[in-house]
């Protein structure tokens, strides 16, 4: 201890990373497991989320969902939970106690999370712990959870603009697996087996592929002693992780897509590439959406809803490392429209002038900036932000997400949506209520 | 996080107090209704569109300009009779939103050309909700235990869009003045400084209301057997379900805790932990989600209590019959030992959770409000939660919650099997 400081938050065999806005990285050097740490005091609460680097991107065909199918699994026993006859840690914890528990898959991750009063901690990280590695997987706890899958993929799939999204996925990504829904399709989903869940259970979860997150009313200290009791047992992954890179081949003009079915719900929807999260060519994306069809007084809703072409205009624009496809959605007035509507939008985009967009930028800046403030003022909502930017593989830039915005210029702006309406980006589609 | 409440003629508000915060989240509520009908109906939902467009000497654009330029929000909606504004800003741009806020509520321009526009759009989203199987299922549910003129009573959207062609400026004006006759509610979050200056302005405007004035109370109807509804609405996958009864009790009567304990064991709303999603959901796989709560139930009307959830044709009969099973069995035999324990421990954490965000300790607290709670009153509905008998829970279920006078409405692709699910008759 030659003249060094001990850190308050020294703990043997847990490594200091860095610390940026209240936000500390760990490494715990037994396994690789990472861990963030926020503290939140006097609220009571903690929101503990661990977050695997596995999602439908690393999927292959004929197995798509496997990663959300195997995230519905991670609620049922392990080896101890069978050793003391109980059905699910996970589901036992929330039982009795009433704490709010859930996970979520994505393209790049698959997260899950718990929301308790801080005296359930310890039992937070040690269900958490338990799970990485000592899944049981049977088909006795996988069939009636595979018809729970399916459920949901028919209540998703009745809806037009899941459906919609689902087919100008599809058409844009010829390779990439951001192509596929996260949910998989119907098919793959019905022709699962144990052998291909636990091929995936295998392969991703690991300390070394892990992020954990802690959050609210609970010190450094406490929290890093408790997580190195739970979790420097787990061994390092035996092999070296792999995970795919798969280049899109480049798109070579537009592509279509139509959906018919009975139904009064006409849209028109635009599939657009993007750069992925959380690039500058991210937010200026965002930035374009934002301008052009954010609030009743966006540029779209103005042209296209204000006279009554279209019912409503909305958007999805989703935190991705790699180029993605956002999609632009106008719910028609009329039936049959789609193709004028479709004219009308391009022409109106491609006459954007700097000016134009000058004010609503800004306006649009400061309102993203306060909704950061909004988006973060409990641990369960900044735990969910900082999902996205430690999936995209640097939490950090979660605190420079307002300089990006604040260096946008109305020339930013306007060069980024000639760029994200070249034909060559887009996949259109028509949902057609007949 | 403190709280405290103030009460006086013209306004009941609720603080909530986050020492140093810097976001700001207010609601103000108006009761409106009076009697419903297909024209008040469609006079709610046009009225707080056009209350944002334009205000004092600013048209719609330069009002928002003024809110967007300092990233505030001031939005307004209705729901069964009640108005609701909500605003977001922070501490440093307070006072400018409350400037705005203060022009909003007294100078609406309502002019005539915005009211065109906002009829099309409302016709245009009334036209979708046609094929909005879960919105439907409920609204079936609802008229059946509620009479025309309920608040709780929706019309059919034809009905509603041939009515909201014929509002005039004159009937906004009049319902803004119905608005500024009537007591206000308010529920604020931020800090204790801002706080201090959100209640300032509301109190001065609110002290150019009146008195309130006096409302039509309607009965509910009796339900006796199972009154089956059903709608087609062949564009869905799957089969939305409401299922539901009256509920004969107030906020404030001694066998409601009793019986929202009880609901909560049979579909606690939210997460794994009722009956109905371990059964249903987690043992037998026939739906993704089934849930349920008491709804309505105001300090001076009665309310319901409904089931959600959906199933595919093919799980509909075993999903609905597995669902009344259930709701039979708890009737029967209410509540064990373990559960009753339990769900002490459950109810009593979802009250520590709610103190982590400020935004959702506000959106409960003003929820209760408007149902007609104090904060005392909610202190001491919540401390009645936890010393709740289970005897006393076993008896409310009994009671109110009846497997053989129901209503079960379902809207989705039902026709191919509509004969069958009439049999659960």
């Amino acid at each position: 201890m030659s003249g060094k400081t001990l850190r308050s938050d020294s703990i043997p065999g847990i490594e200091f990373i860095q610390k940026k806005r209240g936000v500390s990285e760990y490494r715990l050097r037994k396994n690789n497991l990472t861990i963030l740490h926020k503290e939140f005091a006097g609220t009571g609460v903690v929101t503990s989320n661990i977050l695997y680097f596995a999602g439908a991107r690393d999927e292959q065909l004929g197995a798509t969902g496997v990663a959300h199918m195997l995230e519905h699994m991670l609620f049922k026993p392990t080896t101890f939970d069978l050793e003391q006859n109980i059905d699910s840690g996970a589901m036992q914890f929330e039982r009795e106690t009433g704490i709010v528990l859930n996970a979520n898959t994505w393209k790049d991750r698959t997260t899950y999370y718990f929301s308790y009063p801080k005296e359930h901690i310890d039992r937070a990280l040690q269900i958490e712990a338990e799970r990485m590695r000592h899944l049981v997987l049977t088909d006795k706890e996988f069939q009636p959870e595979r018809a729970n899958v399916l459920s949901e993929f028919d209540m998703y799939f009745g809806d037009p603009f899941f459906a919609l999204e689902l087919a100008i996925r599809g058409s844009a990504f010829h390779a990439h697996p951001y192509g596929h829904e996260t949910l998989g399709f119907r098919e793959d989903i019905e022709s699962f087996t144990i052998e291909k869940l636990k091929w995936f259970y295998d392969e991703y979860y690991w300390p070394g592929n892990a992020v954990l997150m802690i959050v609210g009313d609970c010190t450094k200290h406490e929290t890093l002693v408790k997580v190195k009791k739970y979790f420097a047992k787990i061994p390092k992954s035996p092999k070296k992780r792999w995970r795919h890179t798969i280049s899109e081949p480049p798109q070579e003009g537009l592509r279509r897509i139509e959906i018919k079915r009975p139904s009064n719900t006409n849209i028109l929807s635009v599939g657009i590439k993007h750069p992925g999260f959380p690039s500058k060519g991210w937010f200026e994306t965002l930035m374009v959406f934002a301008v052009v069809a954010n609030g009743p007084e966006s540029i779209l809703k103005r042209r296209f809803v204000d006279s009554g072409i279209a019912t409503d205009i909305s958007y999805v624009l989703e935190p991705t490392s790699e180029e993605n496809i956002a999609i632009l959605n106008i719910v028609l007035s009329k039936p049959k429209t789609h193709q004028s509507t479709e004219v009308e939008l391009l022409k109106t985009l491609k006459s954007l002038k700097q000016k134009g967009v000058a004010k609503k930028l800004s306006q649009e800046v400061i309102g993203l900036i306060t909704d950061d403030l909004y988006s973060r003022e409990s641990s369960m909502k900044f735990v969910r932000e900082l999902t996205e930017y430690t999936s995209s593989g640097d939490w950090t830039k979660m605190f420079s997400s307002e300089q990006h915005l604040n260096m946008m210029t109305p020339r930013n702006i306007i060069e980024r949506i000639e760029n994200l309406f070249d034909e060559k980006k887009l996949t259109i589609g028509y949902f057609i209520g007949e | 996080m403190k709280q405290k409440e103030n009460n006086s003629a013209v306004l009941r508000s609720v603080e909530i107090e986050r020492p140093g915060e810097k976001i700001v989240f207010f609601k103000i509520s108006v009761d409106l209704h009076i009697q419903n009908t297909v024209y008040a109906e469609a006079l709610q939902l046009v009225y707080p569109e056009v209350l944002l467009t334009g205000s004092g000497k600013y048209n719609r654009k330069r009002f928002t300009d003024l809110l967007r330029d300092i990233g505030s929000s001031i939005q307004a909606e209705t729901s069964d009779g009640i108005l609701t504004i909500t605003v977001c800003t922070t501490s440093e741009h307070l006072k400018k939103t409350l400037n705005l806020l203060k022009i909003f509520i007294t100078k609406p321009r309502f002019e005539k050309k915005e009211l065109l526009r906002i009829q099309q759009i409302e016709t245009g989203k009334l036209e979708l909700y046609k094929e909005n199987a879960r919105s439907r299922a409920i609204d079936q549910l609802r008229n059946n235990l509620f009479g025309e003129g309920d608040r709780r009573y929706e019309y059919e959207p034809d009905s509603v869009i041939r009515s909201i062609k014929k509002i005039t400026v004159h009937d906004l004006r009049d319902m803004h003045a119905h608005v500024a006759s009537k007591k206000w509610i308010a529920t604020i979050g931020g800090s204790g400084k801002t706080i201090k200056l959100i209640l300032n302005t509301i109190s001065h405007i609110a002290q150019k209301n009146k008195p309130e004035t006096k409302v039509t109370r309607s009965a509910p109807k009796l339900i006796r057997g199972r009154n089956i509804m059903l709608l087609n609405i062949p564009s869905k996958q799957n089969i939305e379900f409401a299922i539901g009864s009256n509920l004969p009790l107030t906020l404030d009567a001694g066998e409601y805790p009793a019986f929202v304990f009880g609901m909560n064991v049979l579909a606690k709303w939210g997460g794994f932990t009722g009956r109905l999603m371990s059964i249903v959901r987690e043992k037998e796989g026939l739906t993704y989600g089934i849930y349920g709560k008491t709804e309505s139930v105001y300090a001076t009307e009665l309310g319901y209590w409904r089931i959600f959830t959906f199933f595919s044709p093919k799980d509909t009969i075993r999903g609905l019959t597995s669902a009344l099973r259930e709701i039979a069995a708890i009737n029967k035999k209410g509540i064990t030992d373990s559960e009753f324990y339990r769900f002490k421990t459950i109810l009593k954490t979802q009250q520590i959770l709610i103190h982590d965000s400020l935004i959702e300790s506000v959106k409960q607290l003003h929820e209760l409000q408007t149902q007609g709670l104090t904060l005392k009153t909610y202190q001491d509905f919540t401390s009645a939660l936890q010393n709740v008998k289970k005897d006393e829970v076993n008896v409310a279920l009994k009671k109110y919650l009846s497997p053989k006078n129901l209503v079960i409405a379902g809207a989705g692709p039902v026709n191919s099997i509509a004969k069958q699910i009439q049999k659960l008759k």
